[in-house]
């Protein structure tokens, strides 16, 4: 008699060497920043400008600004936007980082936003800086803009000084208002053009996304497959969580279930249930203000239950069933549709097993039928995060 | 050209000519003011002070040479010249009393003032921006420097 095939799970060595590498790369890319504070006189101050609209329009903008910054003392980076996100202003991630927003609220009104953390309690702190430019966005409300936005942001870092989140919230109302009516065609704007702020926060009554605020945690809920080979394909619910970090960084688990089903395997049936569950760093960027791409990676660890249904030929004798825990490693992309919040997110991963997995179908003693468990596995799924 | 001893010694000769040139190929404020701008952005930092130099002296009157002087006293408070940008930023507040950027200008007066070591005229400078802009990016900025509670 022979003994039956067994279950095989043993991690490579280089396995392991490869995910021990990987964990003590993503440690310190995400510590590094972390532990920053401390050091921040050292360290050049990060300063993130978000072109918004129109003024992205002017191909000089960027570097007449980034030219102010002394490049030892500050990391400049701009990029466009197609319009103001509420939910990434009143939620600044990063205590050594100025964010910026910049505005055209009317031709020859310019609104700059900064947001930051302060550093001695971790607070958002926020200020609202008008500007007007009596000939638009020409060479001199162009400069002119450049020069405040610097010299506002070297004050803050000196000082954080602070608007208070409600104000904030209720100017961004004002403002998304605004440019509702603008976009049909409102001569409201216009009207509203040579109020002050306050003004336009006494008037307000829109609904705006500044309502929704964000949570510091984002929670997921969704659906999933995963094309697993000889075990079929594994579907089920899926949930994920993802913490911010610092900067695009975040930290993060997930859970994904297999619902029980059959498969055929050599006309074999196999039921296979299971779930995996992963950690993870994840990295965002936006696209524009209703996309962004994500990335992550991090360890897994499968939980696969298989029971031997029923074999092809009523003289085989059916394996016995059994649990495994196969570790992994899942590493897959995501793109993050609407603005918050419920955002719908869409992903696709592989979970990658360290070495060949297979285990019987039918009892060995009388046929060989094994089941070869996928090293590469393709996932796909489809989340609403809150 | 009127130079200032300062200005003189930051620009070579050569540099200095092919520079006046270049203002006189440039007839109306605003293209002088977007030629320094240009130099400036591209880290030219010399070449655009002399540039904003000559703006503010061909058109005393125009609105470029008003944020020129604010150009100015960043550029000069920047390469270490606090006594200089204390004048442009003095002469925007003249000029300005109530200018859109009269608390840029006023920043500036505080912050040339610190670096000249004047400590108790910086003083009065940033009590006078927390007094007159208590809500502007730089009041708290004030208030720290002032040893008050931000």
């Amino acid at each position: 008699m022979r003994a039956p095939l067994g279950s095989s799970c043993s991690l490579s060595h280089s396995f392991v060497v490869h995910i021990g590498t990987l964990f003590v790369v993503l440690f310190l890319s995400t510590t590094t920043a972390g532990i920053a504070a401390p050091a921040a006189k050292a360290l050049p101050a990060h300063v993130e400008i978000g072109l918004v609209g129109r003024t992205a329009e002017d191909p000089t903008l960027p570097q007449r600004i980034t030219s102010w910054f002394d490049r030892q003392r500050f990391k400049v980076t701009t990029h466009t936007v197609q319009q103001l996100d509420a939910s990434r202003i009143l939620s600044p991630l990063d205590a050594e980082t100025v964010y910026i927003w910049v505005t055209l609220r009317t031709d020859n009104n310019a609104r700059l936003y900064f947001a930051t953390i302060r550093r001695s309690s971790h607070d958002p702190v926020y200020l609202i800086r008008d500007l007007q430019l009596p000939k638009g966005l020409d060479e001199m409300g162009a400069e002119r803009i450049a020069q405040v936005l610097h010299l506002s942001t070297v004050a803050i870092l000196e000082g954080h000084i602070e608007t208070r989140r409600e104000e904030v919230e209720l100017i961004l109302k004002a403002d998304s208002a605004a440019n509702a009516e603008q976009a049909q065609g409102s001569s409201a704007m216009a009207a509203n053009a040579g109020r002050g702020v306050q003004g336009q926060t006494a008037t307000s009554t829109a609904d705006s996304a500044a309502t929704d605020l964000p949570k510091g945690v984002e929670f997921g809920v969704g659906y999933g497959i995963s094309f697993r080979g000889d075990e079929g394909l594994w579907h089920g619910p899926r949930a994920s969580i993802v913490l911010p970090l610092v900067r695009s960084f975040g930290f993060g688990g997930l859970i994904r279930t297999a619902l029980p089903h059959n498969h055929e395997v050599e006309g074999n049936t196999l039921n296979v249930a299971g779930a995996t569950f992963g950690l993870f760093v994840n990295w965002h960027a936006s696209v524009t203000s209703s996309l962004s791409l994500e990335s992550y990676a991090g360890p897994g660890l499968d939980i696969a239950h298989h029971r031997p249904t029923q074999a092809n030929d009523p003289d085989l004798t059916l394996a016995a069933a059994g649990t495994e825990a196969r570790p992994n490693l899942i590493a897959g992309v995501g793109a993050v549709f609407g603005r918050p919040f419920p955002q719908v997110v869409v992903t696709a991963d592989v979970t990658m097993l360290p070495t060949q997995i297979h285990y019987d179908l039918i009892d060995g003693r009388s046929h060989h039928s094994a089941v070869h468990v996928a090293r590469l596995a393709p996932s796909l799924g489809v989340e609403l995060r809150f | 050209m009127q130079s200032r001893p300062q200005d003189a010694s930051a620009i070579r000769p050569s540099t200095a000519r092919a520079q006046v040139q270049t203002a006189r190929d440039l007839t109306t404020s605003g293209q002088v003011f977007a030629e320094a701008n240009r130099l400036r952005r591209e880290g030219r930092s010399t070449e655009a002070v002399t540039l904003y130099v000559t703006l503010r002296q061909s058109f005393p009157g125009s609105a470029e040479a008003r944020v020129a002087d604010i150009a100015l006293g960043m550029l000069r408070l920047q390469g270490g010249s606090p006594g200089i940008a204390l004048e442009h930023f003095n002469r925007y507040q003249r000029l300005n009393p109530s200018g859109d950027l009269t608390p840029e200008a006023l920043w500036g007066e505080a912050q040339s003032l610190d670096g000249l070591g004047r400590a108790e005229a910086a003083r009065r400078a940033y009590s006078k921006l927390l007094h007159r802009y208590p809500d502007s990016a730089y009041a708290s900025a004030a208030r720290v420097k002032l040893q008050l509670e931000p």
